[in-house]
Parts: structure tokens; C-alpha cells; sequence
């Protein structure tokens, strides 16, 4: 029942914020089996992770939602099109 | 500190001057090195102090004050081990939901990350159980890291935010930049959902409200009684929302789950309808989630939308503001054979206080404080079995006047939440129920009630032992009984009186309404230790791992 899945996280570039968004996937029972981030400018990076487990992702994107860092899940992007982070494509 | 546009204070003093525009009349501490020039600048200051005995009982008196009030717990230590310290406080916090703000200092910024004299990555340790926090870089920022802490600590589900100040940044001065950001008011219930959640309900005949401690948390307890008192649909309460419903309305059925009323759980699984009104599907409300209400659709109310489908799938979700999604919901019922049964489960489930013998029976003491103390008095309890009891046997006019460790289940709550409570609602007659197990764990906070002269009413139902994991290991474990015997437990009177509170043993049943009218009826603090059988059980229970319709009751011969 394990499946792969992808998750794109645009996040604050404030103190902590990539430990909490990996210690929240992480804790609510996902695993992280590729992780990218990049700067997109001074306030914020581009997160890309491919997360798996048995639960649904839906789960999991409200939990992240939560975080004050987040500045919003991007959904139904082309994936990893990023040129820095192409190697995940 | 009121001269706002003073150039020359430095971050304490800002940090001092925040607290103060946010309202704050109240904060628990305990001083050390790295905090120093916080507890510098509290000096003149308008906040009142209270100097706990340990940092754990800071947190847990924020807890309880906050609780009580409804506002946010202040409590603040040292770096290193004040910090780490605070941690079971602020986990409690953000287990139950409960607005709190955690000061720590921190080793000077220069250090941090050197393995410095009390320095420990209290950022990092509390990373899972907080809301949100901050290291303080600038001294410039710290108005506004503090208005936001709090507008965070407060808005849609409440909990705890820390503040990280390293001493570099406290001592620095600065000019205040200043914040106009204000908690997030809740959005108002979408229609559409509000149409399904009407047709669900008229569709159904057997619906229950399940109502848990966001009722309180959302100021919503008129609303949700409203709700009850047109349409009549049968109530349950989960531990945190005892207080939300008058318990003798024919129509309340009690608690849910493990340690619930029988009633309650036996209509919550034969409902065709849950209507979910604050609370999250919590494994000891539900027993075996899989088995749990199976033939019930589910209209979800809640702040937080991460709730939403968590346990237990919602066929209607309804977020924002919960006062007027229960308002759009108060709709009369045709659900009279539904109400004939479920007054009938009631009547077939009355708790029973006749047990035999001549040892003091918890559960009739519990039930003659609360009639003694009135439906106003506050309870604060501990963890164990004792607080079973308190849920089950002590009546509660508002969901703020139980305090009890739901979430994190903290053993060692109940006396600094009990002083919280007292300073936050001085005019309230405060008791703290507390076990002979759990009273050791933050017995030292004996010594806050008599230096501030905090009228707290404790009661320490003592079995000698740790009863609730004996009561485990005796149905569960095969009687084989570890380390459970607190037979050698200090004499709780003399104790008490050492830290200068005066304190009575009684032991027979005779001695329970003396006692208990002495207790309060006294002048300020008291402690009334009180003997009861060691094998004592907390019944009914769902063993663990079982659905709620496999409750146990008490065998008796």
C-alpha cells in the first residue's frame, strides 16, 4: 500500500522552516525519499519532495498548510521543472 | 514602560514593554543566567511574577491559566535546563490546544552553537509541539515577534509559541518597530456545506451531538447548548467538553470512550448521524476506530481543517466560525423514538454510589465535592484514575472550570494548573483533585501556594500506588504487578504542613462531608488527604485495543 508521492512547497526563508516542514512530513507518517530546495529569491525557496506512505497526501498537505512558513502548496504543476532541480524530473 | 516611543530601551525592556501592551497581567517563571536582563527589566514593571518552585510548574500554571481564562499563559526560564524544563508544559499546550506564550533566554548569540554553559537547541526540542517560534535575532524585532506570537497563539486552534531571546539581543538596545498584526478572525461557514450538513440532519434519525473542548476553545458554548436545545438531538461530551452540557437534561448522555458512560457510548454507536462539534476522534473517545459509530455519517465542525478526514472521514466538513455554523444548524427534529431510546439507555446507566464496606468510595467523594463546591467551582485534577473519576462523578456549569490533562494525559498537572486557574479567576473557588502518584510530581509548588497565599483546596485520593497502570496490569497483564506499590509514600499532612498549608488524613467514610465542608469552607490553602481501598477500579472501562460496544462493567458477586 506504500505509494510514491510528490509534494511542491513554496516556504517563508525564516529560521527553522525547512526542519519543521521535513519534521512535519516525517512525523505524520511520511517518508522522504528525494528532497530539493531552492532559493527562488531573497524571502522564499521552492521545496520539492517525493514523500512515501500508505496514507493519503491530502493528509499531509493540510498538516503542512498549517505551518506559518508555508507560503502555499503549488499543485498541478509540471513537476521538478525547475532547471536547478531537473536531475529530480 | 509606557513611553512608546522611548529610543533607548533594549530588548528585555521592549520584550517587558510587549507583554505589557498585550494585556498580560500575569507570568510564571524562574530566573538564571542567560534570562537575567528580562528579569532585570521586569523590575517596576506592571506584570505580576510568580515565582514557581520548578519551570515545569510554570509552563503547566500557564496552562491553567490560560484554561480558566481563555486568554494566553505567560511563562518564561533560563536557557539549558529552564528551557528543557518547560518542555512538558508547552507539550501539554499544544496537545490540548491552549494559547500559551514560552519565553526562554538563550546563551548569547555569539555562542549558540558552541556547547555554551546552559545552552541547548530549545528551538529545535520544541520544534513538534508548538504552533510556531522564534529565535529573536535584532532586538528591533521583538515587538513584533511578540505581538505575532500571541495573535498566532490565539487564532483558529489555539496553542503554544516560543520565544527564543539570546542575551546579546536583550541587552541591545533599540528602536521599536511596531506590528499591527492581528489574530485572523475565523471565515464564515461555506453554505453549500451548511445546506449538505441541514439535509443530513433532517435525513436522519438517530443523529448525536459529539462535542469536544473546541466548543470552548471557540466561545461557542451558548451556541452549541442552543443548538441542543432546538433540535434535541441526544449529546455526548468528550473529556474536554464536560462543561458544555447541564448533565441532568434527560437528553445528555454523558462522556464517551474508554472510561465513558455506557449510555453514551451504546448511543454513539447506534447513531446514524455524528454531528462533531470541536473535537478530533481522540483513541480513547473512540475505542477501535474501525468499529466505532459504524452506521454513522459524520458532519465534522472544527477549526482546523487538518482534523478534517484525520481518523474518521467527514461527509460534511464545516470550518470557520463555529458559532454560526451551529446557529445555521438549530433546526427542530422529528426524532422522538431516537430520544425514547436514548432516555432509556440514560435511565438504564446511572452511575451507583452504594458500594458496600466502610472505606471511602472516590467516586461518592468526588460526587459530594462538586455538590458542596457548586457547579462554578473549578476543578483542576491530575492523571491517574482519579481524574476518571473527576470526569465521571463532578458536574461542571462551563467547559473552563475542568482542567484536565486530555491530550498529553501529564501527570503532575493538576496543582500548578490549579494555581494558574486561582490567580486568572481569583473570585472562583479552585480545588485540585490529585493522586497519591501525581501530587510527587510537582509537590514542590506547594511551597507558590504559600508564598502568594493562593487559596487552593487539594484533595489527594491516595491508594498507595500507581492505580490506573495497577488497575492495568490486574486486567490486562495478568495480576503481575510492577512497580505499581507507593505503599511507602511520605505522610501527604505532615508534607503539607511543612510547606506551611495546613492538611488533614481521614480515611472512613464517616469523615468525607466534615472534611470535605472544612476543606471549603477554610480560609486559603488546604490539603485534605484522603485513604482509599488500594484495589480500587475505575469502572466501566473499554479494554484497550476493543470497540466502545465492548465496554466492561464491574463484576459483582
Amino acid at each position: 500500500m506504500m505509494r510514491e508521492q510528490h509534494m511542491r512547497v513554496l516556504l517563508r526563508r525564516s529560521e527553522g522552516a525547512l526542519l519543521r516542514l521535513i519534521g512535519t512530513v516525517q512525523r505524520r507518517g511520511f517518508e522522504v525519499t528525494d528532497i530539493a530546495t531552492h532559493a527562488q529569491d531573497q524571502d522564499s525557496w521552492l521545496v520539492m519532495l517525493k514523500v512515501e506512505s500508505a496514507r493519503e497526501l491530502r493528509l499531509l498537505e493540510r498538516q503542512v498548510e498549517k505551518l506559518y512558513d508555508v507560503i502555499e502548496l503549488i499543485e498541478e504543476a509540471p513537476r521538478f521543472e525547475h532547471p536547478a532541480l531537473a536531475a529530480y524530473a | 514602560m509606557s513611553d512608546t516611543t522611548d529610543m533607548s530601551k533594549t530588548g528585555a525592556e521592549w520584550l517587558i514593554h510587549a507583554l505589557e501592551r498585550e494585556g498580560v497581567d500575569t507570568l510564571f517563571g524562574y530566573p538564571g543566567g542567560a534570562i537575567m536582563p528580562v528579569y532585570d527589566a521586569l523590575v517596576g514593571s506592571s506584570l505580576k511574577h510568580i515565582l514557581v518552585r520548578h519551570e515545569q510548574g510554570a509552563a503547566l500554571a500557564a496552562v491553567g491559566y490560560a484554561r480558566a481564562s481563555g486568554k494566553v499563559g505567560v511563562c518564561m526560564a533560563t536557557s539549558g535546563p529552564g528551557a528543557t524544563n518547560l518542555v512538558t508544559g508547552i507539550a501539554d499546550a499544544f496537545m490540548d490546544s491552549v494559547p500559551m506564550v514560552a519565553i526562554t533566554g538563550q546563551v548569547p548569540s555569539h555562542l549558540m552553537g558552541t556547547d555554551a554553559f546552559q545552552e541547548v537547541d530549545v528551538f529545535g526540542i520544541t520544534l513538534p509541539i508548538v504552533k510556531h517560534s522564534f529565535i529573536v535575532r535584532r532586538a528591533e524585532d521583538i515587538c513584533a515577534i511578540v505581538r505575532e506570537a500571541f495573535a498566532i497563539a490565539l487564532e483558529g486552534r489555539p496553542g503554544p509559541v516560543l520565544i527564543d531571546l539570546p542575551k546579546d539581543v536583550a541587552n541591545a538596545r533599540a528602536v521599536e518597530k511596531p506590528s499591527t498584526r492581528e489574530a485572523k478572525r475565523p471565515l464564515p461557514p461555506k453554505l453549500d456545506a451548511i445546506q449538505k450538513a441541514r439535509s443530513l440532519i433532517r435525513e436522519s434519525k438517530r443523529p448525536v451531538l459529539y462535542i469536544g473542548g473546541g466548543v470552548g476553545m471557540a466561545n461557542a458554548e451558548v451556541a452549541v447548548k442552543r443548538l441542543f436545545d432546538q433540535t434535541r438531538i441526544p449529546a455526548v461530551c468528550t473529556l474536554k467538553g464536560l462543561g458544555s452540557m447541564d448533565p441532568n437534561d434527560r437528553l445528555y448522555m454523558g462522556m464517551l470512550g474508554m472510561h465513558g458512560n455506557p449510555a453514551a457510548n451504546f448511543a454513539v454507536q447506534e447513531a446514524d448521524l455524528l454531528i462533531v462539534i470541536g473535537a478530533r476522534f481522540d483513541d480513547r473517545a473512540t475505542g477501535k476506530l474501525d468499529t466505532f459509530a459504524p452506521r454513522a455519517k459524520v458532519i465534522h465542525l472544527d477549526a482546523d481543517t487538518a482534523e478534517i478526514d484525520k481518523l474518521r472521514y467527514a461527509d460534511v466538513a464545516l470550518l470557520g466560525d463555529l458559532n454560526k455554523s451551529l446557529d445555521a444548524l438549530a433546526e427542530p427534529t422529528t426524532i422522538a423514538d431516537w430520544q425514547t431510546r436514548c432516555q432509556w439507555l440514560k435511565t438504564q446507566h446511572q452511575w451507583r454510589y452504594d458500594a458496600p464496606g466502610e472505606d471511602i468510595y472516590a467516586p461518592l467523594l468526588l460526587k459530594q465535592l462538586s455538590e458542596l463546591g457548586g457547579p462554578d467551582m473549578i476543578v483542576s485534577c491530575d492523571v491517574g484514575q482519579h481524574q476518571m473519576w473527576v470526569a465521571q462523578h463532578c458536574s461542571f456549569s462551563h467547559i473552563a472550570n475542568h482542567l484536565t490533562s486530555g491530550g498529553l494525559g501529564t501527570m503532575g498537572f493538576g496543582l500548578p494548573a490549579a494555581i494558574g486557574a486561582k490567580l486568572a479567576r481569583p473570585q472562583a473557588t479552585v480545588a485540585c483533585v490529585s493522586g497519591d502518584g501525581s501530587i510527587m510530581m510537582n509537590i514542590q509548588e506547594l511551597a507558590t501556594l504559600h508564598r502568594y497565599g493562593i487559596a487552593v483546596k487539594i484533595i489527594v485520593l491516595d491508594n498507595a500506588g500507581l492505580g490506573m497502570v495497577r488497575q492495568w496490569q490486574e486486567l490486562f497483564f495478568n495480576q503481575r504487578f510492577s512497580e505499581v506499590d507507593l505503599s511507602d509514600n511520605p505522610d501527604f499532612a505532615v508534607l503539607a504542613r511543612a510547606f506551611r498549608i495546613p492538611a488533614r488524613t481521614i480515611e472512613r467514610r464517616d469523615e468525607v462531608l466534615p472534611a470535605l465542608t472544612e476543606l471549603l469552607n477554610s480560609e486559603g490553602s488546604r490539603l485534605l488527604h484522603v485513604r482509599i481501598d488500594a484495589k480500587s477500579n475505575v469502572w466501566p472501562l473499554v479494554p484497550p485495543g476493543k470497540s466502545n460496544a465492548d465496554m466492561i462493567e464491574e463484576k459483582t458477586s
